[in-house]
């Protein structure tokens, strides 16, 4: 799996899955088992039993869709079963289900005398435990599309919406290259059920009701989804504000609040605009993904955005998304891995690869910036699929997320507190252990 | 051929522009028409076999969208209806001649295809048509053999849909349909069409069944509908 990754200039050795998790377990004991679990799960991906499959279908379980991407290493059209996005560890960790390629060498869930569990080998390893439905699943808005197709629960405390599933940048194939999303969204239209590019403002406006029904299910609101960089993204801000105005609009019925815990993960748009949506949207939170922080590879790896802002634009003004939202309250994430895909995308050395990453997460902590990773699935119709790309070695995981650790805590000695965090937390990260480091800080 | 996502952008700018006639208050006969575009490039993804299929694409529907989308923006009702008929009208066109080539593929000489009518109070009847074939770009004969519920059925309601497929076993996302909608146009008796349709009866099943043929439908095709793999 790994014959052209380096470690220190030498071939990183070929291990399977269990042989693997045992040497980084030995070799990094500070690893909270369930952290490593979770960062070896997103890579590899999950199956499930027979047994494990019929009892997930049970309907008080959180279903998810796939909104935004397919998340998985494979088409998941052939076998028509539900599952949650997330399992939950009894810790709390939770990891983001992910269907696992055989040749990823996946790990299994199977279902025994009542109880989840992952398994190692025929054993029981970790229990695991799925979320309850949200209430708004199964209803629809009053033109009929179903709610969970406006927002789904991501997954224990936050809501996200996606009410933009094309992005402009895959029209003249400048998508970023991990991403799967327009591929996503066609094959969804061709399963059918009325699957749609948008969602509608009054749609969104009357989910947020039901979802605020539901006290102490959510914490916070999020809204994502694609790109339209046309007349200098004009179009894509003028929609997204609508968006999160509909949002507002129900909150303020519902609590007579005009601030609401809504944080967006959109293009970094100018200052006044950003301003905008504080404003007139009360938006309190923001996310202008770089994605890449590598100067050299950003532009191959994201030709998209490196057209329509370039990354210098990007970097200022995700700078000046502090200035507008307040130290901590503005978000960047990397796609964690691929910086290691196939030359001339990524490096093969492991060091290499860390030390480019880390040197974007040291710019974003010193800025009041929180870095955080969505942690890399080669995903069937991304250009990274395409070129036969593979995952990086766990190793590089742990060693990107032992560093963030590390800046988070100088930083608490630097300024006598922790890092200012209100965007997001471990509850609602099921991409990465970006966030559960946080909680041993 | 690259794989090619701009069919989806328009999609999205069909969507873009439901929204904005609704926020304009146009009409929700204008709307519907909106919808009824952006429904027919859904199903004209599928067909676009080629680059030349898409270079045709956008230079029919590029500028008459952007057009849409700022006619809606200004709330302009007449201009959006112009935009959107002629939208209506070509995209249609489009989705039926691309899809002809793939219908013939899949309906003519095809054991397995069905026709699908209905009496005058709704009521549906499915029979093989293995017969059916499609004759021109316009029309579908169909050999009145074997189709007594079929027949009845005609002579109450002229509608019918022909539909032909290739099942994959492996995957269903792999399997291949066209569907017709057609409406009969005339029956033949005797004539070109007529001898054609028994030679090739008599050929594939033999001269006492290609005796038992008494007459052609002879229907007008509507609408192609074609689903065929592909990653839009």
């Amino acid at each position: 799996m790994y014959e052209r990754f380096t470690l220190e200039g030498k071939a990183y050795p070929e291990m399977g899955r269990e042989e693997e998790f045992e040497y980084i377990t030995e070799k990094y004991p500070q690893v909270p088992q369930t952290f490593l679990l979770k960062t070896d799960l997103e890579r590899r991906g999950v199956s499930f039993s027979e047994k494990a499959r019929e009892a997930l279908q049970n309907p008080s379980y959180e279903h998810t869709t796939q909104l935004l991407f397919q998340w998985h290493q494979m088409d998941k059209t052939q076998e028509n079963y539900e599952h949650p996005l997330c399992l939950y560890f009894n810790d709390g960790t939770g990891f983001g289900i992910r269907l696992g390629a055989p040749e990823s060498d996946p790990w299994e869930v199977d279902f025994i005398d009542g109880d989840f569990w992952l398994m190692r080998g025929s054993e029981p390893f970790e229990e695991l435990s799925p979320l309850p439905r949200p209430l708004h699943y199964g209803k629809k808005t009053s033109s009929g599309v179903p709610m969970q197709y406006i927002a789904i629960a991501k997954p224990s405390d936050a809501f996200i919406f996606v009410p933009y599933r094309h992005c402009h940048y895959w029209n003249a194939q400048d998508q970023c290259r991990f991403c799967d999303m327009d591929y996503n969204t066609g094959l969804q239209m061709k399963l059918g059920r009325g699957f749609t590019t948008r969602s509608t403002p009054q749609d969104i406006y009357e989910t947020t009701l039901e979802i605020l029904k539901e006290e102490g299910r959510w914490r916070h609101l999020c809204i994502t989804g694609g790109s339209n960089p046309r007349e200098g993204y004009e179009r894509e801000f003028e929609f997204y504000l609508s968006c999160a105005q509909a949002i507002q609009r129900a909150f303020k019925e519902v609590y007579g609040r005009d601030q609401i815990p809504l944080y967006l993960v959109l293009s970094p748009y100018s200052k006044d605009k950003l301003e905008r949506f504080r404003d007139e949207a009360g938006v309190t939170r923001y996310a202008p993904n770089l994605e890449v922080w590598d100067p050299e590879k950003f532009p191959l790896q994201c030709p998209g955005k490196n057209k329509g802002l370039g990354r210098e634009e990007w970097i200022k003004r995700m700078l000046q998304a502090v200035e507008v939202f307040g130290e901590g309250n503005v978000e960047c994430a990397f796609v964690t891995g691929t910086i290691m895909a196939p030359p001339p995308y990524g490096y093969t050395e492991i060091e290499e690869a860390v030390r480019s990453d880390v040197e974007g997460i040291r710019f974003c902590i010193d800025h009041h910036i929180k870095p955080i990773s969505y942690n890399w699935t080669v995903e069937p119709g991304s250009y990274f699929y395409k070129i036969g790309a593979t995952q990086p070695p766990l190793e590089f995981y742990v060693r990107v997320d032992l560093e963030r650790y590390r800046l988070l805590k100088e930083y608490g000695v630097k300024h006598g507190h922790a890092f200012p965090s209100g965007a997001t937390d471990y509850r609602c990260c099921p991409w990465s252990a970006c966030y559960d480091w946080e909680r041993l800080l | 051929m690259e794989e090619h996502y701009q069919i989806l952008a328009y999609i999205d700018d069909l969507e873009e522009a439901h929204r904005l006639a609704q926020e304009s208050n146009l009409s929700s006969k204008l709307v519907k028409m909106i919808d009824s575009v952006r429904g027919d490039l859904v199903e004209l993804a599928p067909v676009l076999a080629s680059d030349k299929d898409y270079q045709r694409l956008a230079e029919v529907v590029e500028e008459l969208i952007e057009d849409l989308i700022e006619s809606c923006r200004k709330g302009e009702e007449a201009s959006c209806g112009k935009a959107t008929e002629t939208l209506q009208t070509q995209v249609y066109e489009m989705k039926n001649s691309l899809g002809m080539e793939k219908a013939k593929a899949l309906i003519n000489g095809n054991g397995f295809t069905l026709i699908g009518t209905a009496d005058k109070e709704g009521k549906v009847d499915i029979a093989f048509c293995g017969s059916a074939t499609i004759i021109d770009g316009k029309h579908v004969a169909v050999a009145c053999l074997l189709l007594s519920r079929t027949a009845e059925n005609l002579e109450a309601n002229k509608h019918a849909t022909i539909i032909g497929s290739r099942i994959s076993e492996e995957s269903p996302m792999d399997t291949e349909v066209a569907r017709i909608y057609c409406t009969l146009a005339k029956e033949e008796a005797a004539g070109s069409i007529f001898v054609m349709m028994r030679a090739a009866i008599e050929k594939e099943a033999g001269k006492t069944v290609a005796d038992m043929m008494q007459k052609v439908y002879l229907f007008e095709i509507k609408e192609i509908r074609i689903s065929v793999p592909s990653p839009m």
